[in-house]
């Protein structure tokens, strides 16, 4: 996985994720491990995942926009914070992934998944 | 007068109306019943008969709704599935209640019985005439919901057309519910609360608004779903009604086109339900009383009563037809400010667990401690055994203990409801073997065995368990320590 593939923010998730929401201990634990399907990120946890966001890569992810193919699991959800952080323009975002998302935190962007409206 | 004769005779009246709206957008009282037709006639083209039992393992929407009625049309009953729950748990409930088939997009490996595609096996060329009728009786088995069993295994409450009946007739009633009105769909279909959702809509021509699994834990989403659709009437546990408020700016929008909300499930934190409240002072609040095997028994109006954050909410008082009492330990009838257990009788109470024998009019003593109050409503207290309510969902702490029992590193388990509301959280205290599995493997071997919902939050190891004079693990202790 390289940097356009959200390289960049592995390293720092997984150590979130394994010390903050997990016990630590990373046996077993990689980029495709299911994060929703083990019951390693829910509702309550999504929220702390998306604050640690916030603070350490400085930008905010609007949590309505979050699909949960987009938390699937590690690489995923660093490829998605690839796409939407700020700074990649609507081309780049095509290049790098199929789901374009042109800002960071549009208050719009409504999931994929959602009913119709 | 049958459960699916709800949609029936909406179907006849207004049949272009809206009944559902889901991923693919709005279908109308016609199309449902339509697809229903098609999909009986493949039901008996496969020999399901009166009184048998027929699995749906579908995601919520128009197929899953279309499932139900055919089932029902047929005179089977119907037991949805998880489509979240591993596949071990699936083919337990369906040799279980050994049913006659499967109604399912993706039909597992090994399930054992037939199973039925939407998109293949009922084909629109199929006739949409109506279901000849199997003479079914209104105390007849309509459904089975699985829940969470103490022994390890799932159990199945079944449940009569006249039990559904009888709290959907209350529940439209109760709420006002009219054509006008668009009804969320939050609770999964495998839950009681969905017979509300799905039932009174039809009863009062009104629509369904699908709420898709996959927003479930995604608040800001929810309430963009709540306007962005219209939704008049939300039913959901309080957590996630808490989490909307908190997370997903349900005070802060406030849609207006909210006009009731029900909560079920749990207790609603009261500081968090005071303050919504106050953020919709038009919208109506509902609390809403039952477990699985009574439907909903007791009703509390909540929005002229609630004065300040500090009034713990009651269940109310008796609805439906039921007549609830409150026995105390000594046998007898608890009076003003006495506790005891609530005990509900009426035409709500389920037939009884599947596997034992099944019969109307039974007394259900729910295991729930409750308090009776000054007014005469009753307040809930807690319950008498290891049952609790994690997020809204109802799970018997021995099932999950039973399950990581069977873990090879493990050789004593206990699992304990930590915190309260949204913070709820299922820690596991585990005596192991000569190494400790990590949580990550815990987890995994949880969602290898056990709905989503009953995965373990943490765990914390000990190298000997407190004990109660009489030699039971102490709970008490153990929640002291996962309280430090």
């Amino acid at each position: 996985m390289n940097s356009e593939d959200g390289g960049a923010f592995l390293t720092p998730l997984k150590n979130f994720i394994v010390n903050e929401l997990l016990d630590g201990r990373d046996a077993g634990f990689d980029e495709f491990t299911p994060l929703l399907e083990w019951g390693i990120v829910d509702s309550i946890s999504m929220a702390r995942l998306l604050a640690f966001v916030r603070v350490q890569f400085g930008f905010k992810v609007d949590q309505s926009a979050v699909t949960a193919a987009n938390v699937v699991n590690l690489a995923a959800f660093a490829s998605y914070l690839t796409r939407i952080r700020p700074g990649v323009t609507v081309k780049q975002a095509r290049d790098v992934g199929s789901e374009v998302v042109p800002e960071a935190h549009s208050q719009s962007t409504s999931p994929p998944d959602a009913p119709p409206t | 007068m049958m459960l699916h004769q709800l949609l029936t005779r909406m179907a006849a009246c207004r049949p272009d109306a809206p009944v559902v709206h889901d991923k693919a957008g709005e279908h109308s009282y016609a199309e449902l019943d339509a697809r229903a037709n098609q999909m009986g006639h493949a039901l008996l083209d496969l020999k399901v008969k009166p009184g048998d039992r027929v699995g749906i393992l579908l995601p919520k929407g128009f197929d899953s709704l279309a499932a139900m009625q055919a089932i029902l049309r047929v005179g089977a009953a119907y037991v949805p599935l998880d489509p979240l729950s591993p596949l071990s748990r699936v083919r337990a409930v369906v040799a279980d209640c050994s049913m006659s088939a499967v109604i399912t997009e993706r039909p597992p490996a090994d399930i054992g019985v037939p199973t039925l595609e939407p998109t293949t096996d009922f084909s629109s060329m199929r006739s949409v005439q109506p279901i000849p009728d199997p003479d079914r009786k209104a105390d007849d088995l309509a459904y089975i919901l699985y829940t969470s069993g103490s022994t390890g295994l799932p159990k199945g409450v079944c449940l009569s057309h006249r039990n559904a009946l009888a709290f959907v007739e209350w529940a439209a009633a109760e709420v006002g519910l009219s054509p006008r009105d668009r009804v969320s769909s939050h609770s999964a279909f495998h839950f009681d609360l969905s017979v509300f959702d799905i039932y009174a809509t039809y009863l009062a021509g009104a629509q369904l608004v699908i709420v898709p699994e996959s927003l479930a834990f995604l608040p800001g989403a929810l309430v963009d779903l709540i306007s962005n659709n219209d939704v008049s009437i939300w039913y959901s546990v309080p957590s996630a009604l808490v989490l909307m408020a908190e997370q997903g700016g349900l005070l802060e929008q406030a849609p207006r086109s909210l006009r009731t909300v029900i909560f079920a499930g749990e207790v609603f934190p009261p500081n968090s339900l005071f303050r919504m409240h106050r953020a919709l002072p038009l919208v109506r609040l509902l609390n809403w009383y039952g477990p699985t095997e009574t439907n909903v028994c007791t009703a509390f109006e909540v929005s002229g009563w609630l004065t300040g954050p500090d009034c713990a909410v009651p269940i109310g008082t008796a609805v439906c037809g039921n007549n609830v009492s409150v026995v105390r330990e000594d046998g007898g009838q608890a009076r003003v400010g006495e506790r005891g257990m609530l005990v509900c009788e009426g035409p709500t109470v389920s037939l009884g667990y599947w596997g034992s024998e099944l019969a109307a009019g039974q007394r259900f003593s729910t295991g729930d401690m409750v308090e009776v109050l000054p007014t005469g409503d009753l307040r809930y207290v807690g319950r008498q055994d290891q049952m609790v309510k994690v997020r809204g969902h109802r799970i018997e702490l021995g099932e999950i203990e039973a399950t990581l029992l069977t873990h090879p590193a493990v050789t004593e388990v206990a699992v304990i409801a930590i915190g309260s509301g949204i913070e709820a959280r299922l820690v596991a205290f585990v005596r192991a073997g000569a190494s400790e599995p990590t949580l990550l493997a815990l987890k995994r071997y949880c969602a290898e065995n056990l709905p989503r919902y009953m995965i373990i939050d943490a765990v914390r190891y000990l190298r000997e368990f407190p004990r109660t004079p009489n030699g039971k693990v102490d709970r008490a202790r153990l929640k002291d320590l996962g309280n430090e």
